[in-house]
């Protein structure tokens, strides 16, 4: 298992050394001259020597290795250039959104877990009975739901016609409300659709036949050994969910003004600051490459029979 | 066609020696090819959509700005007097063939990538393999905004944005695949008597991989559809005055409460669609779990 | 069986979505006023709350244009002002007479005029802003050709070198704004200037709140405090209106307008023609002259005008027609004479569509989405469809990081302020002359460079009229500029809000004395 774990850890270098080139690169092949970008947004007149000057301050004279390599010292010295917009650092700022995002994130999914699962079950259960059917109809809905279409009608209802919220979110627990909402939606019905499934397909496994041949309580092989055994894929779903979270609540944060990563990064791409759109990259990028390592520990945890590599 | 006819047969004749569990088999394989049947008609309509609109979808008209729904217009008009209606079939061409270009394209080059993966191990595999970890892990609507924003906004680019990322499920499917298909003791005779590779892969490997592989595309469709859609509305997709379902409910955003049905029109046609796509690739999943 | 009513539950439940999102907006105009009296947001009576659509990272008035915002929060104040009328008014300063040479210029400022801190301010301090402003910003290194030098505490003057006529409207300019250099430790987040609220909380790209400056040099401020929420979202900051979270905004859309007009018991509005100009760039090296020509003869402003009621007005010169210097004009649409021009070019029109050379007439209209622009390239590009010349629209994220600076464009949009302080040069330097950032189509030569610096320096009021309508119609028969349209500066108040500069034509001005917010 720990063997396991360091060996896991080890093979993140080489990924983690690609990631940080990838996207050096992908900013890098932007087209436009961020010096020329940066004066044009002072809205100062240009000359070519203004330009050669920002250039070399900017240290767009120098050849690409030297850049990367610049730019990923200074991320391992917890520096990640600064904004060329206010030519603030963008650490600070990232962080700030970062948290934003995961309360966001961590909220919705804990909501939707939460509802989901015992959901799932109860479904899973009463199959086919008129409440199933209804619950089902409902996640399938809710699974198919655009983004934006959830988070304007929630808006819509509950800001103007009910009044029950405030527009403008202050990033605290009210204006946390209908964006953790907007996202729980579609992932609850996704969680529920998944929990039900997986419960029916162990439902149907000669142990639990052969459990409930022997007595035991409906209720015990629920939750002691079908659950758990169901476990597995559902921890699947979820994290994979937690990647399409991080960055999937853009439409989210930008239609409920909330000060996270996708806001920052919107922001960011509108106003071509590209050290920041790689930083908010890199960020994610990174904790998504953690959650995989973790997920994957996770399943031997759960499930002692998943053979380890 | 011969599976429905099965399913008559079956009904025909006595009842009795078919259990539940066949009963439950071909219902769902007719529940399954009647979604085929509704899909196949709806693709074919949107495709000829646009030359059955009953007003010009493009054509703005300043004394018609904002028209509730009516006999002419049924879905109302919009903020230059165009008519919804005709823009949501106008859309369907451009939403629904969008993403099914995109399903396609991700499913070849993913399948093509974790065949050779799967087959040929070794370095190239580890090397692939590890470039999808690396897609993976990059948050895929992050990468996308990145992607068209650099790229500028167009249609064609929205798709390379969510391309770069989708191709990487197919691949780890088919590798995954191919690896067990490989291993099985036939294969290893056909390397015996002297079939080539490429024999190989395409008389064996790929026949054998190609139904899970299209039954994992079929349950895409519904996602891609939605990304496109909200890359769409964050202004990242077509350039206007395209009809696309996306930027057609960015563009009627700001008259959500003068004119409610320019974004709920197109929005619910996103929702339906995808609804559909959704259930008909979980018939066809369970039909294929169930064989 | 069981089947059946699932499929009929599931058709119902898709009638029930279409019908409950259908009717969710049905009726909801009449109702932005009751939401007003229910508001979830408890505001104490004496503050004043809008919203800022850009939200910068730094409060830092001499850096970029962040003085443009500090101004608007009644935290920074300049000499001069603009006033309503457009008329160059003193506001720090008591008078600015310039010598009869036109180089000197002699500054007295008022009396009693002081910072937030109390520490009043003196002519020493103006010329450190200067120094500091020109270090800071790069649009004002031609200040440092100027000569500084305080005569006593109230008075300096200005030496600029050569003769100078636009010296006050310089002196307007937000961005030279006086600020207590000694006082202040955090220029970013808490510079101390003159102004009736100094800064409270600042969160970088962020909300911003002021409080009242207790030492307020010119007379008594009416709220306690004023807040800014960052809000870039045209549909929060309507939704954010009607549930009664602030008190006013500028900039409103043409919905909002519509909107907002329909309960003239809650709101007032107010429109005010401003100097922002939308128009588009023809690019010379790409169309041919006689292309640009038909263009500039075929559209038709008013009929795109008139999708957009309130937000702006049709017009055809980058000056208001009725100022002295505005007396140059385009030709005025005539598309006979537009089709005779492309004729006379070769071009025949074949199927709707004017061909040469077998190869049928394409533009491309680069825009973006900004101020309904890219709803005005929509409309042009049908006129242009309709007239017979096929276009396409490119949308950009923006235009000064795309076809601005790489000037890969045919048709490009632009908007910008044409005559900021009652004078064309703004306009002149920006785009007319050959170093300008605005000269993108390839209009600029020696010869009308020649003319501006000749109109830089003469001091005759009937010569710079001269030569400023000489220049543009210069710039006017090239055909490379393409006017359409002359926003209004629009404000929603509710009902009791007063002063929020919603008569002004300059949105650089915002909050005073005396705003009185709504209770």
């Amino acid at each position: 298992m720990l063997k396991y774990v360091i060996k896991r850890i080890i093979n993140l270098i080489p990924v983690l050394i690609v990631l940080t080139l990838l996207v050096f690169l992908l900013m890098y092949l932007t087209p436009g001259d961020p010096a020329l970008l940066k004066l044009a947004s002072q809205g100062a007149n240009i000359t070519d020597e203004l330009l050669q000057m920002e250039r070399e301050a900017m240290g767009l004279n120098d050849p690409f290795f030297v850049r990367y390599f610049d730019w990923v010292f200074g991320i391992l010295h917890g520096d990640f250039g600064t904004s060329y917009i206010d030519g603030n650092p963008i650490l600070p700022k990232l962080m700030t959104a970062l948290g934003y995002t995961i309360k966001l994130a961590a909220a919705s999914t804990i909501v939707s877990v939460v509802v989901a699962i015992p959901i799932g079950v109860f479904t899973a259960v009463k199959k086919d009975s008129i409440p199933d059917n209804i619950i089902r109809i409902f996640t399938f809905i809710g699974n198919a739901m655009p983004n934006f279409l959830i988070s304007l009608l929630l808006m819509y209802l509950f800001c103007i016609k009910v009044n029950l919220f405030p527009v403008i979110s202050k990033g605290d627990f009210k204006g946390l409300i209908l964006p953790a909402a907007a996202l729980a939606i579609p992932m609850a019905s996704k969680f529920a659709r998944q929990t039900r499934a997986d419960v029916l397909a162990q439902l149907d496994e000669e142990y639990v036949i052969g459990m409930h041949a022997r007595g035991v309580k409906e209720r015990v092989i629920l939750y002691r050994n079908v659950l758990h055994n169901a476990l597995g894929s559902i921890v699947t779903v979820i994290s994979l969910q937690i990647r399409t979270l991080l960055g999937g609540s853009v439409v989210i944060e930008t239609i409920f003004r909330w000060p996270g990563v996708g806001s920052l990064i919107i922001d960011s791409i509108n106003g071509r600051d590209y050290p920041t759109v790689q930083g908010v990259v890199l960020i994610l990028a990174t904790i998504q490459v953690l959650i995989n390592l973790l997920t994957d520990i996770s399943y031997c945890i759960i499930d002692k029979r998943i053979e380890l590599e | 066609m011969a599976a429905t006819a099965t399913v008559k047969n079956g009904a025909a004749k006595p009842a009795k020696q078919l259990s539940k569990k066949q009963l439950k088999k071909l219902k769902m394989k007719r529940k399954a090819i009647i979604l085929g049947i509704i899909v196949l008609v709806v693709l074919i309509l949107s495709f000829f959509a646009p030359y059955f609109v009953p007003n010009d979808p493009y054509a703005s008209n300043p004394t018609m700005m904002k028209q509730p729904p009516s006999a002419q217009f049924w879905f109302g008009t919009d903020h230059l007097g165009r008519c919804v209606f005709s823009r949501v079939l106008a859309g369907a061409r451009t939403s629904i063939f969008a993403t099914l270009v995109l399903v396609i394209i991700s499913f070849i080059i993913g399948t093509a990538i974790g065949i050779i993966c799967g087959y040929y191990g070794g370095a190239v595999d580890n090397i692939l393999m590890r470039i999808t970890d690396i897609l993976l892990s990059l948050p895929q609507m992050v990468l996308a905004i990145a992607v068209a924003g650099i790229l500028g906004g167009s249609l064609t680019n929205a798709l390379i944005a969510i391309g770069v990322t989708s191709w990487t499920s197919y691949a780890r499917l088919a590798r995954s695949h191919t690896m067990r298909i490989k291993n099985l003791p036939y294969i290893n005779s056909c390397r015996l008597t002297g079939s080539s590779d490429i024999n190989i892969l395409f008389h064996h490997v790929l026949p054998n991989l190609i139904g899970p592989m299209l039954v994992n595309a079929t349950l895409e469709i519904g996602t891609t559809m939605l990304s496109i859609a909200g890359l769409s509305f964050l202004g990242l997709g077509v350039a206007p005055p395209a009809a696309e379902w996306g930027s057609m409910v960015s563009e009627g955003r700001p008259y959500l409460q003068l004119a409610p049905w320019t974004v709920f029109a197109p929005a619910v046609a996103i929702l339906i669609a995808v609804m559909l796509f959704n259930y008909f690739g979980e018939s066809v999943c369970d039909v294929a779990n169930d064989v | 069986m069981k089947k059946k009513w699932f499929k009929r539950t599931l058709g119902l439940m898709m009638v029930a979505t279409v019908l409950l999102t259908g009717c969710g907006g049905g009726s909801e105009t009449t109702e932005g006023g009751d939401g007003a009296s229910t508001s979830t947001t408890s505001a104490s009576d004496n503050d004043f709350k809008s919203v800022e659509t850009f939200a910068y990272g730094s409060l830092d008035p001499h850096v970029d244009y962040y003085s443009w915002h500090s101004q608007k929060y009644g935290l920074t104040e300049t000499l001069y002002r603009i006033n309503d009328d457009m008329q160059l008014e003193p506001w720090l300063a008591e008078s600015a007479t310039t010598d009869e040479s036109g180089q000197v210029t002699t500054v007295v400022l008022k009396d009693g005029v002081c910072f937030s801190n109390g520490t009043p301010l003196t002519s020493e301090m103006v010329k450190r802003n200067f120094e500091r402003l020109i270090e800071k910003n790069n649009r004002f290194l031609y200040m440092a050709d100027w000569t500084i030098t305080p005569v006593d505490d109230k008075t300096f003057t200005i030496d600029t070198g050569a003769p100078y006529p636009t010296i006050v409207n310089d002196l307007a300019t937000p961005e030279l704004c006086m600020l207590d250099l000694d006082a202040t430790t955090d220029f970013v987040s808490n510079p101390i200037a003159t102004g009736p609220f100094k800064v409270e909380t600042f969160v970088p790209e962020g909300d911003i709140t002021l409080v009242r400056n207790d030492n307020y040099w010119g007379g008594e401020v009416i709220c306690d405090s004023v807040t800014f929420y960052s809000m870039s979202d045209d549909q929060s900051k309507l939704m954010a209106m009607q549930n009664g979270e602030i008190d006013a905004y500028d900039n409103i859309t043409s919905s909002d307008i519509e909107l907002f007009s329909q309960d003239p018991d809650t709101y007032d509005l107010h429109s005010v023609p401003m100097q922002m100009r939308g128009y588009a760039f023809m690019n010379s090296e790409r169309l041919p002259e006689s292309v640009r020509q038909a263009i500039t003869l075929m559209i038709d402003r008013e009929a795109i005008a008139s999708f957009m009621p309130g937000m702006f007005t049709a017009t055809a010169t980058i000056f208001d027609t009725d100022t002295d210097y505005g007396v140059a004009q385009p030709p005025a649409t005539d598309v006979d004479k537009a089709r005779a021009v492309l004729e006379a070019d070769g071009y025949v029109l074949t199927n709707g569509v004017y061909m040469k050379d077998g190869q049928p007439l394409k533009v491309t209209l680069a825009c973006y989405a900004s101020r309904n622009i890219d709803t005005i390239a929509v409309l042009l590009q049908e006129q242009l469809n309709a007239f017979g010349i096929q276009a396409e629209i490119a949308l950009k994220e923006d235009p000064d990081g795309t076809y601005m600076t790489d000037r890969d464009y045919e048709i490009g949009f632009y908007r910008s302020i044409t005559d900021k302080t009652g004078d064309p040069i703004t306009f002149l330097e920006f785009a007319v002359q050959s170093s300008g950032y605005g000269n993108v189509a390839g209009f600029g030569n020696e010869e009308t460079d020649a003319l501006i610096q000749q109109y830089r320096y003469e001091m005759d009021e009937a010569k710079r009229n001269e030569l400023a309508n000489e220049i543009m119609q210069q710039y006017y028969d090239s055909y490379t500029i393409l006017v359409l349209n002359c926003y209004n500066r629009n404000t929603v108040m509710r009902k009791g809000v007063t002063n929020f500069n919603e008569n002004n034509p300059y949105e650089f001005y915002g909050v005073s004395a005396a705003t009185t917010p709504a209770n």
